[in-house]
């Protein structure tokens, strides 16, 4: 009976005990399960392979193999367990994890890999990225993707979300269209409801694992729910995330400072990875000649530039913008020092080419007629329109008149691929330098400007693997543009984020890109 | 009055049509295609973009393109958006419930707020009352809807936090868009219904109501309200098919899932598929709303009814 008595005692101290500390632990906010991410843009769809513009949704369904460090120097695995190069260059090889499942649970094999892969080819808008690929080896968890030459350009794809990896047994069971509203792949969260044009919600998937070196949590993220809404207006997007109803949001320029004078909000700014730029229609007199497009160039004063645009851009003198692979400050200080803002200089070039302002109207002439330029601009691009008027007022002031037509994007990419212009503001985002091919070399159909050495550079700067080396290589080909002054490089702008204070633990990159798996409320 | 509207159905359809072809054709005046606008083509070799436009058949004569797109539409297929590769009629019909409860509700809550409105202002001509309604909804006519939205927003939701800011979250949600769209076009149904009415209210049958002993009230109701309201009615039907697809500035500040937003997207885009089925809708959303306002009004007026009838018996 005492003994009885005493286990009944023992047992009620145990219930009080368990009952204490359960109490007395602090109470865990609901909310901080919950990760809620607003951007501008709409969602064409949850497949990375069908999709033109990808978004952080489907680098929540579909996470790439590999990424760049925070550096944006060197690549470092991410679902991968290892990325490595065969001696030659030409391979890649990596090697996933044994334990590698889909978000739905469905283990991953390097059969469903190499698949993944196939599909991106067959189906993928960008399957030219894969130009090179010459065939796909699989032996067990390890994929070895082998090129023609060594793929120094395609490393910038492996790292993007158009390579996350997919379950293309399911797309094919469902079809591409279903799988475009209900993708799964091998990414951190699992879809679970896409209201287009409002919102997308993710589930946590308990399988995932990353290996980026420079993250603690190699394990799920930390929030059970992921949910991404489409918030188009910049104000509407920064109220939601001063109310608290959002934790993280992409920030209008115009927005930055009132969100940088909230104690309860955090600032993340980042250069972009690319640049606007003015293009000259090398086509038509008198572009076509070096000394003009020079006398333009040095008319060029970045600074009002900068001022016009609020302060939210970078001046450029380059081809690449600083979170860009293969970037070199000591580059851009040597063409900065070589072109300075000159308008004197500008205006003895003009005279050198024989325009002179006879009528005394501040406009240069010659044989009579003026000196009238247009300027195609893109309506709806904030950078753009703000850029030409500043441009406009810089090119008079050393007399040259300059009309800007504003159109529409179509009308701008028609007229260009016409040549039907005489200068243009462009502008493109792409982490590697590659992306210069497409505008120089004379393998394109309407390169801007062409040369036996600018094919070499960008021939070279496809297949070198060292970094230093591919440094110097663009390094050579800016120097190259600066002196034929086919295009002159203007400005990269800065990419705003803001998140709520409580949100820690998130890493960023150079250009902006935002690594969540540390990140917790 | 079947036969009118029958023949009312049939002119619809060739309205319908005749929407299409004009469409098409200021769709295909635009330089390019939906591929080589969303393509970017610093990543995208050219190949490969003649590819996707041969993929799509944009490399097919503009006709050819209409009347393979004419023949699907026949066969209830209104084919596939280009940007996204979904169903036209899915992606429809994803937006169209939450365009159609803002767009109801609003058309329902600002005809209930103006005709009463309106009444009163005829009733009371002249009075302080009719000065306050006249100048209140002619300040909120003033006011460009966008604007107006933000300032809603930033009171009741950002300051007060009544309601939620953006996006669809239950019927709390609706309530600042859904007074962003009524209160605009109060003014100019508030005027039209105070001048009907201030002229119905002159008539000889409306005396002889009152002459007949009628109250007020009734005769207001009954005689003058009825009567007034004919105009009224007809602009509300007429006013329908684009609210359906007109809120796109609405919709955009208060990040709402409809079909302004993505009307908006697709025509950016270049995504005729889904412009053309999206036009296709309100077209024909506004042939029988028009046909619906005929037969609506002539149910309120017997003298319409008749001169209708007799319209179609020639």
């Amino acid at each position: 009976m005492r003994a009885l008595k005493g286990r009944a005692v023992l047992a009620a101290i145990l219930v009080f005990a368990l009952a204490l500390g359960t109490g007395g632990c602090p109470r865990r906010d609901p909310q901080a399960d919950k990760l809620v991410i607003a951007v501008s843009a709409e969602l064409d769809g949850m497949d990375i392979q069908q999709v033109y513009t990808a978004n952080i949704v489907q680098e929540m369904i579909s996470a790439a193999p590999v990424v760049f460090d925070l550096n944006n120097e060197q690549l470092v695995p991410n679902v991968a367990e290892s990325i490595s190069f065969s001696p030659d260059g030409k391979s890649i090889i990596m090697v996933f994890p044994d334990d590698l499942r889909f978000a739905d649970g469905d283990p991953v094999t390097g059969a469903d890999i190499k698949a993944a892969y196939e599909r991106y080819i067959e189906i993928s808008p960008y399957s030219g990225d894969w130009g090179e690929l010459e065939r796909i080896d699989v032996d067990g968890q390890q994929v070895t993707l082998v090129f023609k030459t060594p793929p120094a350009y395609f490393l910038a794809v492996l790292a993007s979300m158009y390579s996350g990896i997919v379950d293309v047994e399911l797309a094919r069971s469902v079809g591409n269209e279903a799988f475009n509203r209900q993708a799964v792949g091998i990414g951190p969260y699992l879809l679970t409801e896409w209201v287009p044009g409002s919102h997308a919600t993710f589930q946590r998937n308990p399988h995932w694992r990353s290996f980026k070196p420079f993250v603690r949590n190699r394990g799920p993220w930390k929030f059970e729910t992921v949910t991404v809404r489409i918030i188009p207006d910049g104000l509407t997007r920064l109220s939601e995330l001063e109310a608290g109803n959002v934790d993280l949001a992409a920030i209008a320029p115009e927005h930055r400072r009132r969100v940088a004078e909230n104690e309860d909000l955090v600032l993340l700014e980042a250069p972009d990875a690319g640049q606007t730029y003015l293009r000259f229609n090398l086509h038509r007199a008198p572009f076509a000649d070096r000394r003009f497009r020079e006398a333009l160039a040095y008319a060029v004063n970045r600074d009002e530039l900068n001022l016009a645009l609020d302060d939210a851009v970078g001046p450029i003198w380059g081809l690449l913008s600083p979170a860009q692979l293969a970037f070199s400050a000591e580059t851009e200080a040597e063409l900065k020092a070589n072109r300075p803002h000159d308008p004197e200089r500008a205006r003895q070039l003009l005279a050198e080419l024989g325009y002179a302002d006879a009528n005394g109207d501040g406009i240069l002439d010659k044989d009579g007629v003026p000196l009238r330029i247009t300027l195609l601009s893109t309506v709806g691009v904030h950078a753009q329109e703000m850029a030409a008027p500043v441009l406009q007022r810089q090119f008079q002031l050393v007399g040259v008149d300059v009309a800007i037509e504003e159109q529409g994007r179509p009308y701008v990419r028609e007229r260009v691929r016409a040549n039907d212009y005489d200068i243009s503001l462009a502008a493109w985002a792409w982490i590697d330098p590659d992306i210069w091919y497409f505008s120089f070399h004379s393998s394109q159909p309407n390169p801007i400007w062409t040369s036996p050495e600018a094919d070499r550079l960008l021939e070279q700067g496809r297949v070198l693997m060292n970094m230093a080396e591919r440094t110097a290589n663009y390094a050579e080909l800016s120097r190259r543009v600066a002196e034929e002054v086919p295009i002159i490089s203007l400005f990269y702008t800065y990419v705003y984020t803001a998140h709520r204070r409580n949100l820690r633990g998130l890493h960023v990159a150079v250009d902006g890109a935002i690594h969540y798996e540390d990140a917790s409320k | 009055m079947l036969d009118y509207t029958v023949r009312r159905l049939g002119v619809g359809v060739l309205t319908v049509i005749a929407v299409t072809v004009v469409l098409f054709g200021i769709m295909q005046l635009m330089p390019g295609d939906a591929i080589r606008l969303i393509a970017d083509p610093d990543r995208i070799p050219p190949e490969r973009i003649e590819e996707l436009r041969r993929q799509w058949g944009l490399d097919r004569p503009a006709h050819v393109q209409y009347f393979y797109w004419l023949g699907n539409l026949l066969q209830g297929e209104l084919g596939h958006s280009i940007v996204t590769g979904q169903e036209v009629g899915v992606l429809i019909a994803s937006r169209l419930p939450f365009t159609l409860l803002l767009a109801v509700t609003s058309m329902a809550l600002h005809y209930a707020i103006a005709v009463p409105l309106g009444l009163v202002a005829a009733v009371r001509s002249g009075s302080k009352l009719d000065h306050g309604i006249i100048v209140t909804t002619t300040i909120f006519w003033s006011i460009p809807g966008f604007w107006l939205g933000i300032l809603l927003m930033l009171l009741l939701s950002v300051h007060l936090r009544w309601f939620p800011i953006s996006g669809y979250q239950g019927l709390s949600s609706m309530v600042v868009p859904v007074m962003t769209l009524t209160l605009p076009p109060l003014g100019g149904t508030v005027r039209l219904t105070r001048a009907e009415v201030l002229d119905t209210i002159r008539a000889s049958f409306v005396l002889t109501a009152h002459a007949k002993g009628l109250g007020r009230l009734s005769v207001h109701l009954r005689h003058v309200l009825r009567n007034a309201l004919i105009p009224v009615t007809v602009m509300f039907f007429l006013g329908l098919p684009w609210v359906v697809g007109g809120a796109v500035i609405i919709e955009n500040i208060f990040a709402w899932p409809g079909m302004g937003r993505l009307l908006w997207m697709s025509i950016t885009n270049q995504d005729l598929p889904v412009v053309q089925g999206i036009m296709i809708m309100i077209a024909v959303l506004t042939v029988v709303c028009n046909v619906i306002g005929d037969v609506v009004s002539g149910l309120l007026d017997p003298r319409i009814r008749i001169a209708l009838e007799e319209a179609g018996g020639r």
